[in-house]
C-alpha cells in the first residue's frame, strides 16, 4: 500500500502515469470509491477547464485530470458523503498542479504561457460575441497565477470566498485580496465587455 | 462624521455579497455619501460582467470522451445534451445575481434569488431556470438542516396536504413516502410568482435531498438526468407539472426514486381525475 502510494506521487505528464493506470485499475473496493468513481464523469470537463485555467495547456491539463481521478479514488476514504464532491476534486487537481506539475514545468522552462494560443475558443454563437468572450479570457490568464486562480473560481466556477479559500489552501482575508487586486488590475484594463 | 474611503478588498467583498450587514451598512453608507466610493464600486462592478459566460465555452471544449475513456470512466447513464455539465450561458449567474441585488440595495441571502427571478422571462422555465434557483437553494443544506426536525407524522401530513393544495395535487405521506429515506418536511417556495413545492429527505448515507414540484404547462417528458450546482437532478414533466428530485446522491439512485414517484404521481393523478368524474356523475 506504502509503495503504491509512493509511486503516485511522481510528478504527472509524463508515461508514469499511464504505468499506474494499468497498476491500478479504477475499480477500487468501497462503497464511497464507488461513489466517488460514479461521480467523476459528470465533473471531468469543469476539471479539465481549471486545468487549462492553471496550466494553459490542454494537454497539460488532461494529465491534471488524469492524474486527480487517480489520487481521488486512491484517497476516496477521505471524501465526507453529503459535502461537494466537485469542490473536493477542484482542491485535489489544484495541489496536484501546485506540488508537482507546477514547479516541474517551470525548471524545465515550460513556465511562459501565452493565453492567447492555448485558450481561445470558437464555442460561442456569434462572432462578436467569441471575440468579447476570447478578450476576457485573455485578460483574466494575463493576470499572476494566484489571483487569476482565485478569480476563476469565485466568479466563473461561482463559489464562496470559503468555498474558494478551502480549494485554495488560503485565508479568506488572502481571497479577498487577491480579488481587489485582480479586479483593479481588469478595471485599469479595460474591464468592461 | 469622517468619511474614510472603504479599499478595494472592502468594496469588492461587498460585491460580491461577502460582507457583515455592519460592513455592509458602513459600505453603502460610503456610497451614499461620497461620489468617489460609488464611482469606485461602479468601475469594479463591471469587471466581471460576462466573465463566466466566457469561460462557458471550454467546457465544451474539454476533451471528456477521451479522458473517460483512458480512465475507464463509464459514461453517465442519461447524458445531458450538450456537455456534461449544464450550459449556463443564458441564464445569469449567482454573482450576477448578487451584483444586480447590490445595486438595488436588496441583500440578504436567497431571497433576491427569488425577487429577481419573478422578473425573469416565462421562457426559462423551458430552459430549467426554475431548476438552476432550486439547486442554488438546495446546495446550501446540509444533515444538520434537518437534524432538529421531530419525525412527526400528523404534522408531516399537514404540510403534504398544505403544500400539495398550493400545486394543485394532493399530497399525503403515501405518495411521497421512500424507500429507506426518511422524509423531514414539506414546505412551499416561489418561484416566478408560481407556488413550488419543496419535500426535503434526509439520506443517512449522502445528506439531503429534495423533491420539488411546480405547476407548469411543459409538454410531458420522461425523467432526465443532469448536474446543477455540484448536485445532481433527474427531472421530468408530467404535463401538469414539472418535476425534479436532486441531491448529493449517485445520479444512478436519483433516477430510480425519479422513476418511482412519475408511476407514483401519474397513478395518483388517474385516481384524481376518476374521483373528479365520479363528482360529475
Amino acid at each position: 500500500m506504502l509503495g503504491r502510494f509512493h509511486f503516485m506521487m511522481h510528478p504527472v505528464c509524463d508515461r508514469a502515469l499511464y504505468e499506474v493506470r494499468r497498476v491500478l485499475p479504477l475499480t477500487v473496493d468501497g462503497d464511497k470509491a464507488a461513489h466517488v468513481r460514479q461521480q467523476l464523469a459528470g465533473q471531468l470537463a469543469r476539471l479539465w477547464r481549471y486545468g487549462v485555467v492553471l496550466s494553459g495547456h490542454r494537454d497539460v491539463a488532461e494529465d491534471l485530470v488524469q492524474a486527480t481521478c487517480l489520487r481521488a479514488l486512491e484517497r476516496a476514504e477521505q471524501f465526507q458523503p453529503g459535502t461537494r464532491i466537485d469542490h473536493w476534486l477542484l482542491a485535489i487537481l489544484h495541489s496536484i498542479w501546485m506540488n508537482e506539475v507546477r514547479a516541474r514545468r517551470i525548471r524545465q522552462g515550460h513556465g511562459f504561457v501565452d493565453p492567447e494560443t492555448a485558450l481561445t475558443t470558437d464555442g460561442v454563437k456569434t462572432a462578436d460575441a467569441r471575440v468579447l468572450a476570447n478578450e476576457m479570457i485573455a485578460r483574466v490568464q494575463a493576470l499572476p497565477e494566484a489571483q487569476r486562480a482565485t478569480v476563476f473560481l469565485a466568479y466563473v466556477e461561482e463559489m464562496t470566498y470559503r468555498e474558494t479559500a478551502e480549494i485554495l489552501g488560503i485565508p479568506i482575508g488572502t481571497v479577498m485580496s487577491r480579488l481587489a487586486s485582480a479586479r483593479a488590475t481588469l478595471a485599469a484594463t479595460g474591464g468592461k465587455p | 462624521m469622517s468619511s474614510h474611503m472603504p479599499d478595494d478588498a472592502d468594496l469588492v467583498a461587498y460585491l460580491d455579497g461577502e460582507l457583515s450587514p455592519d460592513e455592509r451598512a458602513r459600505v453603502e453608507a460610503a456610497v451614499a455619501t461620497d461620489p468617489r466610493v460609488a464611482g469606485r464600486v461602479l468601475a469594479l462592478s463591471q469587471t466581471t460582467i460576462g466573465l463566466r459566460r466566457a469561460f462557458d465555452p471550454l467546457l465544451s471544449a474539454a476533451p471528456t470522451a477521451r479522458m473517460r475513456e483512458v480512465l475507464g470512466i463509464p459514461r453517465l447513464e442519461s447524458p445531458p445534451a450538450a456537455s456534461d455539465v449544464v450550459r449556463k450561458s443564458d441564464r445569469p449567474g449567482r454573482r450576477w445575481l448578487l451584483a444586480a441585488s447590490v445595486s438595488l440595495f436588496v441583500l440578504g441571502g436567497l431571497a433576491d434569488h427569488l425577487v429577481l427571478s419573478a422578473h425573469a422571462p416565462t421562457v426559462a422555465m423551458e430552459r430549467g431556470h426554475w431548476r438552476d434557483i432550486v439547486a442554488s437553494y438546495v446546495r446550501l443544506y446540509t444533515s444538520e438542516t434537518f437534524a432538529n426536525i421531530p419525525d412527526d407524522p400528523a404534522l408531516q401530513a399537514r404540510e403534504l396536504a398544505t403544500v400539495g393544495s398550493a400545486i394543485g395535487l394532493r399530497l399525503d405521506p403515501a405518495t411521497a413516502q421512500l424507500a429507506d429515506l426518511p422524509m423531514k418536511q414539506a414546505q412551499l417556495l416561489q418561484y416566478d410568482q408560481k407556488s413550488l413545492a419543496e419535500i426535503n429527505y434526509l439520506d443517512p448515507r449522502y445528506g439531503p435531498m429534495s423533491l420539488c414540484i411546480i405547476a407548469s404547462a411543459e409538454p410531458a417528458a420522461a425523467p432526465k438526468s443532469e448536474m446543477r450546482r455540484g448536485l445532481n437532478v433527474s427531472y421530468w414533466n408530467d404535463g401538469q407539472h414539472g418535476f425534479m428530485v436532486i441531491g448529493a446522491l449517485p445520479a444512478a439512485n436519483l433516477m430510480a426514486i425519479a422513476d418511482t414517484l412519475t408511476d407514483r404521481f401519474r397513478n395518483l393523478k388517474d385516481g384524481q381525475n376518476d374521483n373528479e368524474n365520479n363528482v360529475k356523475l
